[in-house]
């Protein structure tokens, strides 16, 4: 029997049935990602005696009975995520070896949960990148079809979970990461509210935007992963008191009354018929269910991108800056004085897409600019989330594309960067405001590859968007890639 | 396409080096982000208060000394390190 | 001398809390190297700086103590530069909206204008080993909290620079702000100068001397500094706008780097730090905690006690020793008496042993009893500077000591009549000068008599007695 394409909720009913032993089930999944992920290269780390150390303690603790869903679940955790004892890469030839002194709080909350860590997955480097090409272990492959790209920067995450590689995982969002490589992967994927997890522990790529977040097979697993990760955290001062992290409380409460905006820019010229019309027959799906539709509008939708990228290059500048080879991770051999080093180090060991953006933040953070482009670009952020607040006075959530077009062809993106930046044009909007979102399947392309839909919340409304995504993935039948 | 002496300059407070080829394949596409994002010159609204939009307030912790990292363990990830020290090249 | 002196300058203190402001490693000066730093304090991927609330507290104290408006708004900005003593390549600091803003404080009548006053953290600290050929790195200072105090330009010069800057030493000392030693770099001071002619209305171009640590050192570089600028000017040649370092061995500036337009810190609000907002009660509730400050104290001591204002002076001139001050006189008000008491014998005592207020064996209360005792005539003011010295050594209750000794005043007529006789008979040659005019021995014979009675009597008696039997001789 095999359980990879089951839920968590359904693996711990039978775990707490006695159906199966968290060793079991590790094993299960471990043999899986050894026969299998030579084709998708989704795993970076396998850790395999930590993961069976851990599947041990979990079992015990359902033995005692004293545990919540996750023990003993098989998860992954992006490589961005740090954990003790296994390296922790970026997917970069810069960390390639650096094993972190301590534990993110996200990983230190889901060992308390008793899941079980199976190893790190595979991303683009330093999370920067929307198709896990950029890798020093090589690209991610769509287990849809390998030859197209899952996505990124959180690829391994959402590929090892479309192919049943881990029941869940861990990615990160900065600008779109979760969401956009779940709904090429045709998971489910949720960035939560700015300060909802503690980004202790997660390599930081652009300070104002990242947040950790759940991929799954269902809302409703997320919606677990989340609630057992989610909270303040001393460690993080940007990390927010919140009243309840149950996140599933609403799942399965009637829907009948909600409105739903569907922004009219998120459906412009620059998004591809076929999921535009996929997207809105999944939005009509909504209104069956007794939601009202409205159409609206955030007129700052065009300016969203640069702000973007201007404001998160520039703090990607900043954060790269403790690269050196002092004190941990690539130091270069050559470099008689600390200048010569740490330039080549730093030259030596960044891949192309990390020196690009480090290029651009120190170029909007210079004198010269700062006003023109990092202050104009703060000025917009507060403008996009001045918009997005006027929709959610009249709208309880709001449905959008998660991604221009369906999964790209490996390779294809890379030519331009203004090309591959333009393929977070669905998600960043969202980032920028700091806002939840939940990706969930709704629908294949001509080809057979999944497209999926954002369902955008109100801050630290993740629970609603959950119950949403909950009530469409109900009647949504998924497809399962042939691997 | 964007001007050499800035690339230079910006190479220099980024700490890295490029090639000629790599520099003007550089300046041509931060030329191209620069083109593809000055949409945002068009933007002419003051929104309210930037700044406390930008941050979220919270309690700040109390001023408690708490054990630092074993000294062994600091340096471990360091590639050249003395037995208490971390090796740095002369600074020049 | 053709030129003024123009300088401003950046006062770096190290603030007393007891963790550093962006982790929880303990901010003590000292220990092994790299015994107190964290995954945050070195940069390490994945940590976040947790700002310190003690820091904001001693900031807002400084800025009380140097008559600061104190912001209720105000936020951290990265300052991007790579030095191996900075781990993360970005000091956290304040640039646009600091803690502090315009405060001043007035030295000699004239007002020395603060411009700002902001919170941001230490580096950590290299030790060049020129053997290998390397440079090694500690990062136990490396996040511990400082405060930048900036002045405008309103120094003209050495000796007004000391003074502000020994004002500032004192008062944040007061506020327990920063201990503000010097020698151990708790307190540093770049100086910012200038020179133009009388008559012009621009200023010149200004140099930098960077982390002068001592108060001769900042008379010395400033000194060195604008013989420099004016040889230069004289010479027909420019001052050029440059960072220098001060050469304490030689008494002279050097050039730091030469580039000073290829630094750009490109400064942007670092979006891990919450902005610190502070409300009128939060400010009320540290003014609360405020110390009266040394200014205040001189204006008490001179106006209400009528001390002389060297006295006064004296008395601030260390906290611990101006509220000692204050605690006796709350016991016995004889402000005068009781300041010589404290400012000649105690201080003495305390210079001689280098010992500090704070480790005295006995309290201010017993101290005014001892000025007491002397002042009623209960003991002789000799025998009061005695028991201090008991009291310093062992500790214990003036009267005590007094009785224990034997130096209370009992003035046994008969006692002192009957040695006065014994002595005048030991020395007739004294006695002989005595009778021929001179008035110095008359001294050395109440020594004697002291001598056998101790200090029992009082000098009065004594006197009294020994004229009358002298003159009876
Ligand atoms: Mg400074
Ligand atoms: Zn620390």
């Amino acid at each position: 029997m095999e359980f990879n394409n089951y839920t968590i909720k359904e693996l711990s009913s039978l775990l707490r049935n006695k159906e199966i032993s968290a060793v079991e089930l590790t094993e299960m999944y471990l043999k899986r990602i050894k026969a299998k992920d030579v084709q998708i290269n989704s795993f970076i780390t396998v850790c395999e005696d930590t993961a069976r150390e851990m599947a041990r303690k979990a079992q015990q603790a359902i033995d005692r009975g004293e545990v919540g869903q996750l023990a003993g679940i098989p998860v992954s955790v992006k490589d961005n995520i740090c954990t003790t004892q296994i390296p922790t890469t970026c997917a970069s030839k810069m960390l390639e070896n650096f094993v972190s002194p301590f534990d993110a709080t996200a990983v230190d909350r889901l060992k308390n949960n008793y899941a079980v860590m199976l190893g790190k997955t595979n991303m683009d480097e330093f999370a920067i990148g929307c198709t896990s090409q950029r890798s020093v272990f090589g690209g991610v492959k769509n287990p849809h079809s390998t030859d197209f790209s899952p996505g990124g920067s959180s690829g391994g995450a959402a590929a090892g979970v479309a192919a049943g590689f881990c029941a869940a995982a861990l990615g990160s969002d900065t600008g779109g990461s979760v969401r956009q490589p779940a709904a090429l992967c045709g998971v489910t994927g949720l960035r939560p509210t700015y300060g909802t997890v503690s980004r202790y522990g997660l390599v930081a790529f652009a300070s104002s935007f990242d947040q950790i977040g759940p991929i799954a097979r269902s809302a409703e697993d997320c919606g677990i992963l989340l609630s057992a990760i989610a909270g303040k955290d001393f460690y993080d001062n940007t990390t927010v008191e919140l009243a309840n992290t149950e996140y599933n409380s609403k799942i399965g409460s009637s829907i009948k009354g909600l409105t739903i905006g569907v922004p009219a820019e998120f459906f412009g010229e620059e998004i591809d018929d076929e999921v535009k019309t996929i997207v809105m027959n999944a939005a009509k799906q909504y209104e069956s269910m007794g939601c009202t539709l409205k159409e609206v509008s955030l007129p700052s939708f065009k300016y969203a991108l640069s702000a973007y990228y201007l404001i998160s290059s520039a703090e990607a500048s900043s954060n790269m800056g403790r690269y050196d080879g002092i004190k941990f991770g690539y130091r270069s051999l050559n470099g008689d004085t600390y200048d010569e080093l740490i330039k080549n180090t730093r030259t030596e060991a960044f891949g192309d897409e990390v020196k690009r953006r480090i290029m651009l933040g120190n170029y909007v953070l210079s004198k010269e600019n700062y006003n023109a482009l990092f202050v104009k670009s703060q000025q917009v952020r507060a403008k996009i989330k001045e918009d997005f607040k006027n929709i959610f006075d009249t709208c309880d959530c709001i449905i959008t594309p998660t991604t221009p077009h369906s999964a790209y062809k490996i390779g294809e993106l890379e030519s331009t960067p203004v090309k591959m930046y333009s393929a977070n044009i669905c998600t960043v909007p969202v980032s920028v405001a700091g806002l939840p979102a939940i990706n969930t399947p709704c629908g294949y392309d001509k080809n057979g590859m999944p497209v999926g839909m954002s369902i955008v919340g109100r801050a630290f409304d993740e629970s609603t968007i959950i119950m949403l995504a909950d009530a469409f993935e109900r009647s949504f039948v998924r497809r399962e890639p042939a691997i | 396409m964007l001007d050499m002496n800035v690339l230079n300059n910006l190479a220099e407070l980024s700490k890295l080096s490029f090639t000629e080829e790599e520099l003007k394949k550089l300046s041509r596409e931060l030329g191209e982000i620069m083109e593809f994002v000055s949409v945002i010159n068009n933007f002419n609204e003051q929104p309210g208060n930037i700044q406390k939009n930008a941050v979220v307030y919270s309690q700040l912790r109390a001023d408690i000394a708490m054990e630092s990292l074993p000294r062994e363990q600091l340096l471990e990830n360091a590639k050249e390190h003395s037995d208490t020290y971390f090796k740095v090249p002369k600074v020049v | 001398m053709k030129y003024r002196t123009v300088i401003g300058l950046e006062i770096h203190a190290e603030l007393l809390t007891k963790s550093k402001a962006f982790c929880t490693c303990s901010a003590e000066f000292g220990g092994g190297e790299n015994t107190k730093v964290c995954p945050g304090c070195a940069g390490f991927p994945g940590t976040l700086p947790i700002f310190n609330q003690g820091a904001v507290t001693l900031a807002v104290k400084a800025g009380l103590a140097l008559n600061c408006q104190i912001n209720k708004y105000s936020v951290f900005d990265r300052k991007n530069y790579f030095y191996p003593d900075l781990p993360s390549a970005y000091q956290i600091s304040q640039y646009e909206y600091p803690i502090c803003t315009n405060g001043y404080i007035d030295i000699g009548g004239k007002r020395i204008r603060i411009n700002r006053i902001h919170i941001e953290e230490d580096a950590g600290k290299l030790v060049h080993d020129d053997l290998e050929g390397v440079s090694l790195a500690d990062y136990n200072r490396s996040g511990v909290p400082l405060i930048e105090i900036v002045t405008e330009p309103d120094i003209s010069s050495a000796e007004e620079a000391r003074e502000f800057v020994e004002q500032v030493a004192q008062r944040l000392k007061y506020a327990g702000v920063c201990d503000a030693k010097m020698e151990e770099g708790s307190l540093r001071c770049d100086v910012n100068i200038s020179i133009m002619p009388y008559d012009a209305t621009e200023f010149g171009t200004r140099t930098e001397i960077k982390n002068l640590n001592s108060f001769k050192s900042i008379v010395r570089a400033i000194e060195y500094e604008y013989q420099r600028q004016c040889d230069l000017l004289e010479s027909g040649k420019k001052v050029i706008r440059q960072t220098l370092h001060f050469n304490e061995n030689h008494g002279t500036t050097k050039p730091l780097r030469s580039k000073e337009e290829a630094h750009d810190y490109r400064y942007f609000p670092d979006a891990d730090i919450p902005a610190v907002l502070l409300t009128d009660e939060d400010i009320e509730k540290i003014k609360a905690t405020m110390p009266e400050l040394p200014d205040s104290r001189i204006k008490r001591y001179t106006e209400e006690y009528s001390l002389p204002f060297a006295d006064a002076k004296l008395l601030v001139s260390e906290k611990a020793l101006s509220d000692f001050y204050d605690e006796a006189v709350k016991v016995y008000p004889a402000y005068k008496q009781v300041s010589n008491m404290v400012l000649v014998e105690l201080l003495r005592r305390l210079n001689d042993t280098g010992a500090s207020i704070d480790e005295l064996k006995f309290t201010p209360a017993q101290l005014a009893e001892l000025v007491k005792l002397s002042d009623e005539g209960t003991v002789s003011k000799n025998a009061a500077k005695d028991i201090l010295l008991i009291m310093f050594e062992q500790g214990g209750h003036p009267l005590d000591i007094a009785e224990k000794n034997g130096f209370i005043i009992k003035d046994d007529i008969e006692l002192i009549e009957k040695t006065a006789d014994e002595i005048l008979a030991e020395n007739p040659k004294a006695v002989a000068e005595y009778k021929e005019g001179s008035q110095k021995v008359f001294g050395f014979l109440m020594g004697q008599m002291f001598k056998k009675i101790g200090k029992s009597a009082s000098p009065q008696t004594v006197k009294e007695i020994l004229n009358k039997k002298l003159s009876n001789l």
